[in-house]
């Protein structure tokens, strides 16, 4: 399936590195590096998947998680970090994220999660 | 064994005073202001220990391990997660943090671990009045399970781990870590039957 | 060290190896002290560093060996381990224990750094002594630096493009940024040089490094003039090392600057060129590779963030003063990105709506929608947002009382000089009340029209039954004529017929019996015309015309002796105002009032009657009775369009009526139980009803039982 996939982290490497995974299965990569900038590109054109980085400068993981179901309520969202704390995880689930994943990411992992939650599961690993 | 708040009050006391000699040599040392934070103590039997840190430290942890022996025998580890370690080592050595803990990093490590450990078991030593000999301290990156492990244990008795959430703060940041002193039943009873009397004695002054 | 006791095969020869290996062999200093920290061994390795032979410093205290431990207060670390505990000393906390030379000269370090152990010797359970063990880790220490220098200037780099980029302030800009990394990179001066694109020349901006009379010469080049001029009009850096020996005049000025080395680069953007930014060092000939590049990203940052700045600037300045004006417009007052964020709403928005503060800011605002019209101006935004249009939407906000207010919100686009959207700025007014009144406006309206189709359909519905109902009647007419008139004729007549014939033949009860079918035939042909009367009144077309009622009436009279004396009086007040009526359906009305009248009279009285008129207000008087149609159903008066009526009385004294019948007896076939024994077919009053009704006209009656009746009827007034 070719799905679109918004990417919000404020590291171009981890953008990068998504993207060449992404687009490598066939999806369409579009990237955000902040929350204000992820607000607006999903307001204007919605896209099917949303990444999510949790540690961010400015507006961090968690407030751009609650604004973005704030903006939609079905909004997918993975949670893709390095900071892999059962408390984060919770506090992701809570907001209302459909899956989490860790840094440093494997094709595989990735990949698989970003399938399951599109077509409508939860990945909590 | 289960800690009276009274016992734990006492320990968190004798602990902060040694934190407080850490702190200062520490701030002498790098020519800052640095503050330990009053410890949060709690005692598990050894073989809960290891699940109480996993709550707490995720990953691969930093651990300054010294033996101790004499009167009071037993093992001192200070734990700090690599997170922690590389952002200690940034604020102390007043260098951006790393990406990795290099071997000046490693270095700079055990001997802060070595400040905490002996400053902690200096104050034991001293409630007690014995003398407490130190190994050489070591730097392991591992993980919690790996890290209690490696602290095999000779003795028959019951051992003991004190676990302390130990908060260094610096430079308008702070950084967590976990002391843990494991010890043999005899060595914690001497221990807490010391803290009662060093409470009547403060107290009779 | 915490010594393992030995196994007690331990040989002596092992012994002599691991001390040999110690002393000559190890690749770290060790040493030993006693308890009063004097040296009691020194290996071969601290020999040859410290230039110091094992016998020079054996037996002496270490204090005097190495001065500077207690200089550097390092000599408690060796009381710390007579205590018994092991210090560590890391290279990066101390830098080193011994003060040895450096082992890598172009380190730049000031002695060989070093990484080392104390510890306390014990023998037998007791300390009877320190050892030491301290280790070569310059090399490390070196390689840490370069590799941390590098990543320094990375970030200072990175750092610097970020603070460019959200720079706000222009003019600050150049010197903020070059505070920043001037130490590092040991660049001592700087000069920022802004083209005026008309006289291509190059005015100074900002500088550092040069006095007052130095920045005075060189605010201004010339097109093309000195190193500045020339890196502007070829568009390409001009890097000037070697000043001290340049033959070049341009070099002058910047010797006498004191500079050794110089590099100016053109601020370029796309084909604009905006300034030049050049730099200077007095501490070096020539720039290396590395920081020529570094210089030159630099530069080419700043001309972005320089324009971008100037633009937000203007922006920010006239941003700041349209803040200060939202907050004292009634309105709401928003701004929002050029994707559609909202990044500012003015205090109304708060005060107005329950959000907490800054909720309204990116979409939070949608919450305070009302739910019919989220959909809608989501997307109204969004369009508007896309395609640059201004945007204009009417929608209702939730209030703090949880009321939803309307509002009439209008935004507008403000671009950049390269016509991108840099912003939009928007306002919200309220118009609830305008939209109220609207909507209620609308809604009344609607209800009006429906209203009025409704009506419509009724006057259709009550047409179509009139019209069916008279074609009934026309028809039940046309029956009646024809059909029922024949047999009654032919009951009455052959009734007759026998009576006459064989009237004495028959008993007299059969003759009794012949009287009453005759007489009922005779009721049955009465009532039968009556009807037939009563269905001519109701259909006939009729032309109203105006006239005297007197003569109509004295016709009557005249007609029907039973009106005249000596069975009535019947008396006319004149004069009779005129009215407008029909004058045979007139006539038939005056004609059943006054049979009526002189009928219903108790035996032996002599009916009087007394005709008289007035005028009368339409308003102000009796309107008169409601007369039901041959179904049974009350029709609505239709008249009362007169705002006078001409009112005939008809005054008897007969037997009156009570209150319920005077209810009914304008009604077909009804008859006052008290008039059942006179004869009648009770039709009269209705024919009269129907009559005055198509005259446009009212009737009544008022009565008591037991004291006469008085009929009246309205007639329009003839003019």
């Amino acid at each position: 399936m070719n799905a679109r996939i918004l990417i919000i982290d404020d590291s171009g490497f981890a953008r990068r590195s998504l993207r060449q995974v992404l687009e490598g299965a066939g999806h369409t990569v579009e990237e955000a590096k902040d929350g204000h900038e992820a607000l607006e590109r999903y307001f204007l054109a919605k896209p099917d998947l949303v990444l999510l980085d949790m540690v961010m400068e400015g507006m961090n993981g968690m407030e751009v998680l609650t604004k973005l179901r704030e903006l939609d309520k079905e909004a997918r969202v993975i949670v893709a970090t390095a900071d892999i704390q059962a408390s984060t995880k919770a506090e992701a689930q809570a907001g209302g994220a459909r899956g989490f994943i860790t840094k440093p990411f494997d094709r595989e992992q990735v990949l698989k999660a970003v399938s399951t939650v599109l077509t409508g599961g939860m990945t909590w690993n | 064994m289960e800690l009276t708040s009274r016992h734990r009050e006492a320990l968190t006391e004798l602990i902060n005073i040694g934190y407080g000699r850490a702190a200062s040599a520490l701030s002498e040392l790098t020519g800052r202001r640095i503050i330990l934070d009053v410890p949060k103590v709690d005692v598990f039997p050894v073989e809960h220990v290891g699940k109480a840190l996993s709550k707490v430290l995720r990953g691969d942890v930093a651990s300054v391990h010294q033996v101790f022996s004499g009167p009071l025998a037993g093992n001192a580890l200070l734990l700090l997660d690599q997170e922690a370690a590389m952002l200690l080592n940034a604020l102390l050595l007043d260098q951006p943090v790393g990406s990795r803990l290099d071997a000046a990093g490693r270095e700079a490590l055990i001997e802060v671990g070595n400040i905490v450990l002996n400053a902690c078991l200096g104050v034991f030593g001293n409630l007690l009045q014995v003398q407490v000999t130190f190994a050489v301290p070591s730097l392991h990156l591992e993980s919690v399970t790996g890290v209690l492990g490696s602290i095999s244990v000779q003795e028959e008795e019951l051992q003991y781990a004190l676990m302390v959430h130990t908060r260094f703060r610096l430079k308008d940041s702070n950084v967590s870590g976990y002391l843990v002193i494991v010890l043999g039943i005899t060595s914690f009873s001497r221990l807490l039957h010391e803290l009662d009397h060093w409470e009547t004695r403060q107290l009779s002054r | 060290m915490k010594v393992k006791p030995l196994p007690s095969t331990h040989s002596q020869e092992l012994d002599a190896a691991l001390l040999m290996w110690t002393h000559h062999l190890a690749p770290h200093g060790i040493f030993t002290t006693d308890t009063e920290l004097r040296i009691t061994s020194w290996n071969h390795w601290l020999e040859r560093h410290s230039m110091l032979r094992a016998e020079q410093v054996i037996g002496q205290p270490l204090g005097r060996v190495v001065p500077t431990l207690g200089e550097r207060q390092l000599e408690r670390y060796f009381h710390d381990a007579l205590r018994g505990e092991v210090k560590v000393l890391s290279s990066a906390l101390h830098s080193y224990l011994l003060p040895f030379p450096p082992t890598l000269t172009e380190s730049g370090f000031s002695h060989m750094q070093q990484s080392a152990r104390v510890a306390p010797l014990m023998l037998e359970g007791r300390v009877c002594g320190t050892i030491t063990v301290v280790e070569d880790v310059t090399e490390r220490e070196w390689q840490n630096r370069q590799l941390r220098y590098e990543h320094e200037r990375d970030e200072l780099l990175s750092e610097t493009l970020g603070h460019l980029l959200l720079a706000r302030d222009p003019d600050a800009l150049v010197r903020d940024l070059f505070n920043r990394f001037a130490a590092q990179l040991a660049v001592d001066t700087y000069l920022h040089y802004r083209l005026d694109p008309e006289t291509e020349r190059l005015h100074l901006e900002s500088c550092a490094g040069l006095t007052g009379g130095q920045q005075a010469a060189a605010s201004t080049l010339e097109k093309g003039e000195g190193f500045c001029g020339a890196a502007m009009l070829r568009r390409q850096p001009a890097v000037a090392p070697f000043l001290e020996k340049m033959v070049d005049p341009k070099a002058d000025f910047f010797r006498t600057v004191g500079l050794e080395a110089f590099v100016a680069f053109p601020l370029i953007l796309g084909d604009r060129t905006l300034g030049v930014l050049a730099f200077g060092t007095r501490t070096r000939e020539q720039w290396t590779a590395d920081e020529l590049s570094f210089l030159q990203t630099i530069a080419r940052y700043v001309a972005i963030a320089l324009d971008r700045a100037r633009q937000e600037h203007t922006l920010r300045v006239s941003e700041e003063r349209f803040r200060a004006m939202a907050e004292t417009v009634p309105d709401i007052i928003f701004t929002a990105s050029a994707g559609g964020r909202f990044d500012f709403v003015n205090q109304r928005f708060y005060s107005m709506t329950n959000l907490a503060a800054d909720g309204a800011l990116h979409f939070g605002w949608f919450q305070t929608l009302h739910e019919d019209d989220l959909a809608r101006v989501r997307d109204e935004w969004r369009s508007a947002v896309k395609s640059g249009e201004s945007f204009n939407s009417e929608f209702r906000l939730r209030d703090t009382a949880g009321r939803y207010r309307w509002f009439f919100a209008r935004a507008r686009p403000i671009r950049g000089p390269q016509g991108s959207i840099l912003k939009w700025f928007g306002s919200m007014t309220e118009v609830d009340e305008l939209k109220q009144t609207h909507l209620a406006l609308r809604e009344a309206q609607a209800q009006l029209k429906e209203h009025a189709a409704t009506l419509e359909k009724t006057v259709e519905e009550r047409t179509t039954e009139l019209r069916e109902t008279i074609l009934q009647l026309e028809s039940f007419s046309y029956t009646v004529a024809h059909d029922l008139r024949a047999p009654i004729r032919a009951l009455d007549g052959y009734g007759r017929m026998v009576l006459a014939e064989a009237g004495n033949q028959i008993s007299a009860q059969a003759r009794d019996g012949l009287d009453r079918i005759v007489r009922a035939a005779g009721r049955m042909d009465a009532l039968t015309r009556d009807v037939l009367s009563y269905t001519k009144v109701a259909t006939q077309q009729i032309e109203l015309v105006p006239i005297d009622p007197a003569p109509v009436i004295e016709d009557v009279i005249v007609m029907n002796p039973a009106l005249q004396e000596p069975r009535a009086v019947v008396a006319v007040v004149r004069p009779l105002h005129h009215v407008i009526a029909h004058p045979t359906l007139f006539s038939q009305c005056m004609s059943n009032l006054l049979d009526n009248a002189t009928k219903f009279v108790p035996p032996g009285l002599q009916p009087r009657v007394i005709i008289r008129s007035e005028v009368v207000d339409a308003k102000h008087s009796t309107p008169g009775i409601r007369h039901r149609d041959l179904s049974g159903r009350k029709l609505q008066l239709s008249h009362g369009t007169c705002p006078r009526y001409v009112r005939l009385w008809v005054e008897d004294n007969g037997i009156g009526m009570d209150g319920l019948t005077q209810e009914k007896v304008f009604g077909i076939f009804e008859r006052a139980r008290e008039a059942k024994q006179y004869p009648g077919t009770g039709v009269g009053l209705a024919i009269l009803a129907k009559a005055v009704e198509r005259m446009h006209g009212r009737f009544g009656v008022e009565s008591t039982l037991g004291a006469g009746s008085r009929f009246w009827i309205d007639l329009p007034p003839a003019p």
